[in-house]
């Protein structure tokens, strides 16, 4: 179909959808609308922003069934206002999905009602990211269900004071899950490290709230697990890190190597030692702070992986890109055409590449010209044709074109492309892929109007969103969406 | 010219389940129905041929359930079948892969196509037989796991090649009309334009009986079958086990389970 029959075509619609379902142009419109067309998941979408009144009425479309209620309290776009309605369900099955649903904040509830003893619901009840603290804390304080306990302690939300509770009930039973809490505290780090083996040693270490004391200890550690994650830390001293460097286990010294607070100007042996592994290699040549030498050696590894991330560095000069842009492995030049300082010469050497990859690149690339882009255009390989869809510096005929290729990859690219204009993205809520038109409701370039012209689309997760949108909109304005 | 293509709606099940009060089968509340994925790709081969020839070809979708199964038939109509037709009569339920060839084979009796195309399983039950009895029924030239065709609307034979294991594909000549099982990744299935689905929702479902293809209760059913569940269960839990420990701890576990594996 051509872009004239497209034009034609979207008007027609827009006023078929209007004669359908008028574009609500205020909350109650909304409701209305929603409630007029029985469809369960355009009410999920405005169930929040309804009178109590209308939520009844809602919630007799969204959840007339079992199935439905099972439904809306697995379904991952189900907002927390619906799935708080679904509270008080009496069906152990709908509170099982509740109770693993990232939004529900039914776990709050779940410890008061009939279900306070049933051990399933408890145990994902524990692990839910909104359960409340202080039920935590009451929980660690009685339970002594070894997977309830296990569950309080890899909670973010369980705090110190709930992971304390553990420690003093359970002694070193529950160390392994305390010590990968982000909350445990540094006394409770520092009493798992003397107890601990070399596993929960390393684990303490890696851990942001080590105290001083602990990380002294861990300097004369011998474990080579603890020295791995020592290597890592930011607040080494040089001399401690200069040890490292020269220890005998590659993981350890790859970690100095990619140490931000390691002086690499003070050990220019370490990246000229040819007997150094090749993991070594690859981490230095991550680094910004290396000299043109130390990349120029680098830029002739035998490694191609090494000369992949110099490639890849934004540090890396020019002059050293030019050369790795002629490297024989692709992934080297797919990863000059990658540098954020890639010259636009450089890349229009490149977009002439033998490899499709390496030239999708360059389609991708923010600095391509638009005179560039127009080139690739040319070609019929998907994942430059992407690339160009999806650069901004695209010009929006070429847009208009790639917008109605037959490969889904290449359309997206425009539709995530954010200097795609409206009437480039219009014809697109044609678009045969539910996600692309999904996509579109959330495109800022589209007015109100033309979203509404997708509420009574074949796709529910289309329709919810539809719906969400005019009822997010209406809750933050409440004004009269903009119309084409 | 005319392509059949037998479809099935099948059930996709969630992470958590109740099986039914009978054991007979899972309690439908925890069901999500859709077009089987073989059959998307079935569709797609007798799409491709209709738009490749030169005469006219029309693609025909049939399938055996009850009413839910109308919204896959729509499915089909929206992708470009030219008409949809469902068979059900309650006496239906309980048939086996066998019993649905019965059926079937009644369909195409009637309607008479050049090809009769279905999808090598179902991902629900998987029994890989539905179109290869369909084809003894009607007494037809059969092949299955068909990866590739090469056949033009009207010609009395088509060469395939079949997908065998270890990556050997086989070609074979057969005689046509002829039952293929189609496999996944012959074609690209398109997607169902916006058009194409809103057109469907208003184009005809026909609805057949038994009686419409010269069945009857008596050829159908449990009791018409060559297999019969006796009961659906979840089994006991195995050996397996959760690796514990610290991420380093997990990975050196992990390393020795999979040195004992390979026997190192």
């Amino acid at each position: 179909m051509n872009v004239w029959n497209m034009r034609m075509l979207r008007p027609m619609l827009a006023q078929l959808s209007e004669a359908v379902s008028p574009m609500p142009d205020s909350a109650a419109a909304l409701i209305e609308a929603a409630l007029l067309s029985q469809d369960m998941y355009a009410a999920t979408a405005v169930y929040k922003l309804a009178l109590v009144s209308e939520q009844k009425n809602l919630a007799g479309i969204m959840m007339a069934t079992r199935r439905q209620r099972l439904t809306l309290a697995r379904w991952e776009y189900t907002p927390t206002a619906v799935l708080q309605a679904l509270c008080n369900d009496s069906d152990l099955a709908v509170q099982l999905r509740l109770a693993q649903h990232h939004a529900s904040g039914c776990v709050t509830v779940i410890k008061q009602g009939q279900w306070a003893d049933h051990q399933q619901l408890m145990r994902l009840m524990v692990r839910h990211p909104q359960a409340s603290p202080q039920v935590l804390a009451e929980m660690a304080a009685v339970e002594d269900d070894v997977e309830i306990l296990k569950a309080i302690c890899r909670n973010p939300v369980s705090d110190s004071a709930v992971l304390h509770i553990v420690l003093e009930r359970k002694s070193d039973q529950f160390d392994c899950e305390i010590v990968a809490n982000p909350n445990a505290s540094s006394d409770m780090l520092s009493t798992i490290y003397l107890r601990g083996n070399a596993y929960l040693r390393a684990a303490v270490v890696s851990h942001a709230s080590i105290a001083a004391q602990t990380l002294a200890l861990a300097e004369k550690d011998d474990a080579v697990l603890v020295k791995r994650q020592l290597a890592r830390n930011l607040y080494l001293s040089q001399m401690t890190l200069s040890k490292l460097a020269g220890h005998e286990d590659v993981a350890v010294r790859a970690a100095v190597a990619e140490n931000p607070s390691f002086h690499i100007l003070d050990h220019l042996d370490f990246v000229s030692d040819s007997d150094s592994a090749s993991a070594v290699r690859r981490a230095l040549a991550t680094r910004s702070d290396l000299t043109f030498l130390m990349m120029l050696q680098l830029c002739h590894d035998a490694d191609h992986w090494v000369r992949q991330r110099i490639a890849r560095n934004p540090a890396t000069p020019e002059s050293l890109l030019v050369m790795l842009a002629r490297d024989d492995e692709d992934e080297v030049r797919r990863a000059v055409s990658r540098n954020p300082e890639c010259t636009l010469v450089l890349l229009e050497h490149l977009a002439e590449d033998r490899c499709a990859w390496v030239r999708a690149g360059v389609a991708f690339q923010p600095n391509a010209s638009a005179e560039l882009l127009t080139t690739l255009a040319a070609e019929h390989e998907v994942d430059v044709l992407s690339g160009v869809a999806s650069n901004a510096n695209t010009p929006q005929a070429l847009l208009a074109r790639l917008s109605r290729h037959a490969e889904a990859d290449v359309r997206r690219g425009v539709i995530l492309n954010r200097d795609a204009s409206r009437n480039t993205l219009l014809p697109m809520l044609e678009d045969p892929y539910y996600l692309h038109r999904l996509l579109l409701v959330g495109n800022d370039q589209l007015y109100a109007a033309d979203k509404w012209v997708l509420h009574d689309d074949p796709d529910d997760r289309v329709r919810f969103s539809v719906y969400k949108w005019f009822a997010d909109f209406f809750t933050k304005t409440g004004a009269i969406p903009e119309k084409s | 010219m005319k392509i059949l293509v037998a479809v099935k709606q099948v059930a996709a099940l969630d992470d958590d389940f109740e099986i039914r009060a009978d054991e007979k089968d899972v309690d439908e509340d925890f069901l999500i129905y859709d077009l089987n994925e073989w059959d998307d790709f079935s569709l797609e081969e007798a799409m491709k041929i209709k738009e490749a020839s030169e005469v006219e070809v029309e693609v025909v979708v049939v399938s055996v359930g009850p009413e839910r199964v109308d919204e896959s038939l729509r499915k089909c109509l929206a992708k470009g079948a030219d008409r949809a037709i469902r068979v059900w009569d309650d006496a239906i339920e309980g048939s086996d892969a066998i019993a649905i060839g019965k059926v079937l084979a009644a369909v195409v009796t009637k309607e008479k196509p050049d090809m009769v195309f279905a999808g090598v399983q179902s991902s629900d039950q998987a029994y890989s037989s539905t179109g290869v009895s369909t084809a003894a029924y009607l007494n037809w030239p059969h092949a299955a796991v068909v990866a590739d065709l090469q056949y033009s609307a009207g010609s009395g034979k088509a060469v395939i090649r079949r997908e065998l294991e270890g990556g050997i594909l086989q070609e074979v000549e057969i005689s046509c009309p002829a039952v293929l099982t189609i496999q996944l990744g012959i074609n690209k299935p398109r997607y169902a334009s916006l058009r194409g689905i809103k057109q469907a929702a208003a184009k005809p479902i026909e609805a057949w009986g038994l009686a419409d293809v010269g069945l009857t209760a008596e050829d159908v059913g449990a009791d018409r079958s060559m297999s019969r569940v006796r009961r659906m269960y979840i089994p006991a839990k195995g050996r397996a086990s959760m690796i514990e420990g610290t991420v380093a701890e997990q990975a050196a576990k992990l390393i020795q389970i999979i040195k004992e594996y390979k026997g190192e």
